[in-house]
């Protein structure tokens, strides 16, 4: 089943989602991403920013998708809790939905920033049935 | 680690000979201690730097070295100006992250009676944490000019003296930026993040000058037993996270299109001189601008603050150092003197006695060298010596360095408010807008700073000067 989590790092923290689609896992790590800086549940969907991305490879479409998620909310103080994402494998291309809302220090327990993604610990591929997507990101 | 991989050249010095791909060895400062819990995958990282085209000498880790991403974090490579290469990695995404120390002239005392009122107004002053935005817009034309100027602008737009800038390395103004080579992403995140903190280990730190270790250099430096200093540990912001996260991804498509075989991604470079190189060296140093003049406007801040309080005091800068930085530096090594690119990623540049980049009132003793610590046991404030240069290129530790995940450290200390509570009891006043952030930075989640430090000393890298020890944090 599609699901998220984070995983360890010695000094950053790592993202991970999975799926039974890659678009799923796209998403999930979308979810994993925003967990560290607000609890999910916390939020309400209420602004809708979309998405499209081009890349040369799968690890750069991974790469690009969490990096345009940190740019979102460096710029507009967004943070999401939902993902819509349709996805081609060839040409490595991406659509996405993100709905979320303005950070608010008065209603969001809120953790750390995210500077960027990292290539350490990067992966796109299907496990056991399931895709997975990660990556250590720099906090 | 296990040691046995390492060849002991003295209690504080271990080689790994080249073996494989390493062009140089990859050596280790610091005490058996800190080695034996330091993580295997410092090892292969630092054994990975010491693979690259143009290394020179070694791949060095600092005493408080642990696993980074590409380079360790704590790691020194020096790279031939013709041959050698420059890492984005090697630099880290928080470009010119690091450390100034003011002097406030102030007994412990005296702020002890006022101490929770100051933190208080700081905390609402200084922009911290997720989604915070700073005292400023920044628009296009004005942003090239801090991107040139770094803390000489903020300087000139009325944040902080003229005579800070001298206690700033490269006088606060670092040359060869190029804001051309600022992409607008970057630009856009740069916009409304002067002048903030930002979050994970940085911080704005009331210390107590706890312990004086050197008089002569305290004296200069001057610091004072008892009197109260404060540390500002922040970066290059967005800016220099965004250019890194692009720049990374270039170097990591020109890397395999030229062919540069590299052990681990995430070290992608390319030649110096090639087009990227020179490209990414423009917006680096641009970046380190953004940095100086990011450091520059907290302090403003700070002393906004102190004025409110203490009219009559002045806030003045022992020094400012960065620890994410790629710098042309001449070097001596092997009887040659010549240009070598420096990176230093957590590391800090340590230059001895006499070096003409110092203050002239710094030249006698060297650099001021800043070990920021955990806001539960306390920083230290060292100086360059001269065998720093021929021990690792004038470079020392930068932090107590980590040696405990977030994620662990988490699991660990799962209530921040329990920890902010236990500090207060030791009379340390902490202030975060993330629970979260103070349980990821527990005291318990860094190395031991005094071990650290005396590694420092010991391997000859920088000589111990002053201990400080907190009083109020503000963690981003």
């Amino acid at each position: 089943m599609a699901q998220w989590e984070h995983f360890s790092h010695g000094s950053d923290i790592g993202i991970r989602g999975k799926g039974h689609s890659l678009a799923e896992a796209f998403e999930m790590i979308g979810m994993s991403l925003t967990a560290l800086m607000v609890k999910p549940e916390e939020i309400t969907p209420q602004e809708v920013v979309k998405a499209e991305i081009h890349s040369d490879n799968l690890d750069f479409l991974l790469y690009d998708w969490v990096n345009r998620l940190i740019f979102e909310t460096a710029t507009k103080h967004l943070i999401f809790a939902n993902f819509q994402v349709s996805l081609s494998q060839d040409p490595p291309r991406l659509l996405a939905l993100m709905s979320g809302e303005k950070i608010d220090p008065s209603k969001h327990d809120l953790g750390v920033e995210v500077k960027g993604a990292t290539f350490t610990e990067l992966k796109v591929q299907k496990d056991n049935g399931l895709w997975l997507c990660q990556c250590i990101v720099d906090v | 680690m296990d040691i046995r991989l390492l060849e002991k050249v003295s209690n504080y010095e271990w080689h790994v000979a080249p073996h494989q791909a390493m062009k140089v060895p990859a050596i280790f400062f610091g005490s058996e201690e800190l080695l034996k819990n330091m993580d295997e995958k410092a090892y292969q990282q630092l054994c990975n730097v010491a693979t690259l085209p143009g290394i020179v000498k070694a791949a060095f880790a600092m005493p408080d070295a642990h696993w980074g991403y590409g380079f360790p974090i704590g790691g020194v490579a020096a790279f031939d100006p013709e041959e050698g290469v420059i890492s984005a990695g090697g630099v880290g995404f928080d470009i010119s992250c690091g450390v100034r120390l003011l002097t406030t002239g102030l007994p412990k005392t005296e702020l002890e009676k006022v101490k929770d009122k100051v933190i208080a107004r700081l905390f609402k002053k200084v922009p911290a944490g997720v989604g915070s935005h700073g005292v400023m817009i920044l628009e296009s034309k004005e942003m090239d000019r801090m991107l040139m100027g770094g803390a000489k602008w903020a300087v000139q737009k009325g944040y902080g003296l003229e005579k800070d800038l001298e206690r700033i390395e490269e006088h606060g103004q670092m040359q060869g930026a190029v804001p051309a080579e600022i992409s607008p992403h970057a630009r856009e995140r740069q916009r409304d993040e002067m002048g903030t903190l930002g979050s994970g280990n940085h911080y704005l730190e009331l210390q107590e000058v706890n312990e004086i270790l050197d008089e002569t250099a305290a004296g200069i430096f001057g610091l004072k037993k008892g009197e109260v200093v404060i540390s500002i540990h922040c970066g290059s912001r967005g800016l220099g996270h965004q250019i890194g996260t692009e720049f990374l991804k270039m170097m990591v498509m020109e890397a395999e299109r030229i062919g540069l075989f590299l052990p681990d991604r995430e070290l992608a470079c390319v030649p110096i001189q090639s087009q990227t190189g020179q490209s990414y060296l423009g917006a680096m140093r641009a970046a380190i601008n953004c940095a100086l003049a990011n450091r520059q406007i907290i302090t403003h801040l700070v002393r906004e603050v102190f004025k409110e309080f203490f009219p009559s005091l002045s806030l003045n800068l022992v020094y400012d150092v960065s620890h994410n930085t790629c710098k042309e530096e001449v070097h001596t090594f092997q009887n040659t003197t010549k240009k070598l690119f420096v990176h230093r990623k957590g590391a800090t540049r340590a230059f001895g006695p006499g070096h003409e980049e110092l203050p002239v009132e710094f030249r006698e003793i060297g650099q001021p060298v800043l070990i920021g610590g955990s806001m539960g046991t306390g920083s230290y404030v060292l100086r360059g010596t001269k065998e720093s240069e021929s021990t690792a290129f004038s470079s020392a530790s930068h932090g107590a360095g980590r040696q405990m995940s977030r994620s662990a450290a988490l699991k660990t200390w799962t209530s921040g408010r329990k920890l902010v509570d236990e500090l207060a009891h030791q009379g340390i006043l902490v202030k975060s807008i993330s629970d979260r952030g103070i349980s990821e930075e527990a005291p318990g989640a860094y190395k031991d700073i005094h071990e650290v430090a005396l590694s420092t000393e010991s391997a000859h890298l920088a000589n111990k000067v002053a201990f400080l020890t907190p009083l109020a944090c503000i963690k981003g």
